[in-house]
């Protein structure tokens, strides 16, 4: 994706956002109803900042005459760590073992960005997260009383 | 109370002992590795500061900021990759004096002199809070609304590299900080019947994505499979006196030009690193020797990178405006527990301002005594390769942010952050310029609306009171220099295009 699209494609998700931010800011309003300086005051102006500013960028990227591309090198690894930790997450929220789904998220990344995974450094990779398990457990759930 | 009238023994209890020494080996070891700053070491302490007593939390932070400033330099020496951005001029100089076999007198030279501008800082921080807390104890509500603009302002305009996007960063940082109940009214605003907000978004959460996860995301992308080579011979950070006499000029540089660039918002370390790498050199009576391995060119940005933490940290407290990503997450653990720098802060909590500004001298001892005995220990430690690196480090921020405030939520918030700023942060947006103005935002509403409450709603005042003109003048200062940079800037790049385009394409 060209850097000029990915701009157009935020700067137009920013605006709706401040478009419903204002439209959420217009609704609010003060209960000891104290002159116009109430909790939509600041948000409002905010708000018509931010729609102005994303149209002058977006003028500025038009005019722009150098075209860079925008790259995502190793997006597959990327993607796996976000999907790895949204799982984590929802695994921690569902399933009442958090050293053992942490020993698994740290392993699984582990072993999944290693570049060699023969059996010996597959064990190494193991270790190493069980050590950084134990360390968590040490630290949070001993020394801090952490109840995770 | 007189500055000398502190009791010094409370310095010296454990706690603060303990978040001394803690925040300088995590300081130094984050500093040490190559992507992950003071920024990042800082947010990773965070979440501790919860279970610690006031002033141990903010020594061990702001020991972690400064150790972190000399360990960016152990990598940019050893590997030539700064190990935080204002430790890039430092690689100039300190690569080449290692790559002459002596990483360790590279290291040494380093070192003494991050120390001596770290005491600097300190001692500016000491002996100009007072002053300074004077004139702003004078200043009323518009003025320190027009303060924090400034701030917003200086740090958007000039550490950005696309201005525009910089201030977009800076005004989607300030809605976020109204998520929340509002203080004044009451009114629950943007958190869609969530409670998890009705506090406001989580600072640790916010914080941990931004400058953690976003990073190693990038780090992922870009640096995954990255292995670093290195010598371990001659790490010894013993020096003579004569060749700390070397240094004495180019140390006495970087310390003023760091204190004074630190006190401005938005210039930074590594502005500061820079401007006294050139101000050596263009006063040395032997420039050509720079770059090639001159202790002076490893002095100069070593001292002013550590001086303008000390300098960084005076607005903060005398102002509770910070002017950097550093310090705004610094004025988080203040806001942890319950305490507002500014100009009270001296009569409300004397004690623990003090012991901030002693515990600063002190925490630069302790890294330097800590930089002596484990500088081998941290280069060694570059060898770790980032595919083991970058799951520990996710682990532990995640595990951090849940153990601040016990909510999976705020995992789920930080991850959100992490992965919108690592697409953002391509598209030239600033993390800095958001988080700043998240974190000022509470403090700026309050200021305005309270001002336009008392003015009837009128803005006269923030044009009519001595210092509120005086700030703006400032603010006027800095725009014109944002704008004028932006320009340059621009110009630059259309003549680069033109002279990359085919002939006849215009």
């Amino acid at each position: 994706m060209s850097y000029r699209t990915a701009s157009f494609l935020v700067l137009s998700f920013l605006a709706a956002l401040g478009a419903v931010y204002i439209w959420f800011a217009t609704g609010l309003t003060d209960s000891r109803n104290r002159a116009s300086i109430g909790p939509a005051y600041f948000p409002i102006g905010l708000g018509i900042l931010l729609l102005v500013l994303c149209a002058l960028s977006a003028v500025q990227t038009v005019r722009r005459t150098d075209r860079p591309d925008l790259t995502f090198p190793n997006a597959g690894f990327v993607g796996l760590a976000i999907v790895a930790t949204g799982t984590f997450l929802v695994a921690w929220r569902y399933l009442d073992s958090f050293y053992a789904l942490t020993f698994v998220f740290a392993a699984g990344l582990m072993v999944a960005f290693a570049p060699k995974r023969d059996p010996k450094r597959v064990a190494l990779y193991l270790g190493l997260a069980a050590v950084l398990t134990a360390v968590i457990y040490g630290l949070f759930g001993v020394i801090m009383q952490v109840r995770f | 109370m007189d500055i000398f009238d502190f009791d010094f023994a409370s310095l010296f209890e454990v706690s603060n002992l303990i978040g001394i020494l803690l925040g300088t080996f995590v300081g130094l070891l984050i500093g040490a590795l190559p992507g992950l700053g003071a920024t990042v070491a800082i947010v990773i302490l965070l979440p501790f500061t919860y279970g610690m007593e006031p002033l141990a939390s903010i020594l061990m932070l702001v020991a972690a900021y400064q150790a972190a400033e000399y360990g960016g330099s152990i990598s940019s020496i050893i590997l030539g990759i700064p190990g935080t951005p204002a430790a890039a001029a430092t690689i100039l100089d300190g690569n080449a004096l290692a790559k002459q076999n002596s990483p360790g007198k590279a290291l040494a030279f380093s070192l003494t002199a991050s120390s001596i501008g770290g005491l600097f800082g300190g001692i500016v921080l000491l002996f100009l809070s007072i002053p300074l807390a004077s004139i702003a104890l004078r200043m009323g509500d518009p003025e320190f609304f027009l303060i924090g603009i400034l701030g917003l302002i200086a740090v958007a305009g000039l550490s950005g590299r696309d201005i525009t996007r910089s201030f977009i960063s800076v005004i989607l940082g300030l809605m976020a900080g109204t998520v929340g109940t509002d203080v004044i009214s009451s009114a629950r605003r943007f958190t869609m019947g969530i409670p998890e907000l009705f506090d406001g978004l989580h600072l640790v959460a916010v914080l941990v994505g931004i400058f953690a996860v976003a990073e190693i995301l990038s780090m992922i992308s870009t640096e995954l499979r990255r292995t670093y080579i290195r010598d371990n011979r001659g790490l010894s950070t013993r020096l003579s006196l004569s060749e700390f006499r070397q240094i004495g000029r180019a140390t006495v540089i970087g310390s003023t030009v760091g204190s004074i660039i630190g006190i401005m918002p938005g210039m930074g370390a590594g502005a500061s690193a820079w401007f006294s790498y050139s101000l050596a050199r263009n006063t040395s009576p032997k420039p050509e020797t720079f770059g090639k391995g001159n202790p002076e060119g490893i002095a100069a940005p070593e001292a002013a990178n550590n001086a303008t933490v000390g300098g960084a940290l005076l607005p903060l407290i005398t102002l509770g405006i910070p002017g950097s990503a550093s310090t705004a997450i610094i004025l988080g653990a203040f806001i942890i527990h319950g305490i507002q720098p500014g100009p009270s802060i001296f009569l409300t909590n004397t004690d623990l301002v003090y012991g901030i500004f002693y515990g600063f001298l002190l925490a630069t001892i302790a890294m330097y005594v800590a930089g002596k005995l484990l500088t081998p220990l941290f280069a060694r430690v570059l060898k770790t390769p980032n595919y083991l690196l970058v799951p520990t480090v996710l682990t532990l921020a995640l595990i951090g942010v849940y153990a601040s405030n016990y909510l999976l939520f705020d995992l789920w918030l930080a991850l959100i952050f992490g992965i919108a700023f690592f697409v953002l942060n391509k598209l030239d947006f600033s993390a800095p310029a958001f988080i700043l103005a998240f974190v000022l935002s509470p403090i700026l509403e309050e200021s305005l609306r309270r001002a336009l409450l008392i003015s009837n709603g009128s803005y006269e005042m923030f044009v009519t009171r001595g210092y509120s003109i005086a700030i703006l003048l400032l603010i006027v200062g800095v725009l014109a220099l944002s704008i004028s940079g932006a320009v340059m800037r621009s110009s630059k790049r259309r003549k680069v295009a033109r002279q990359g385009a085919p002939a006849g394409s215009e």
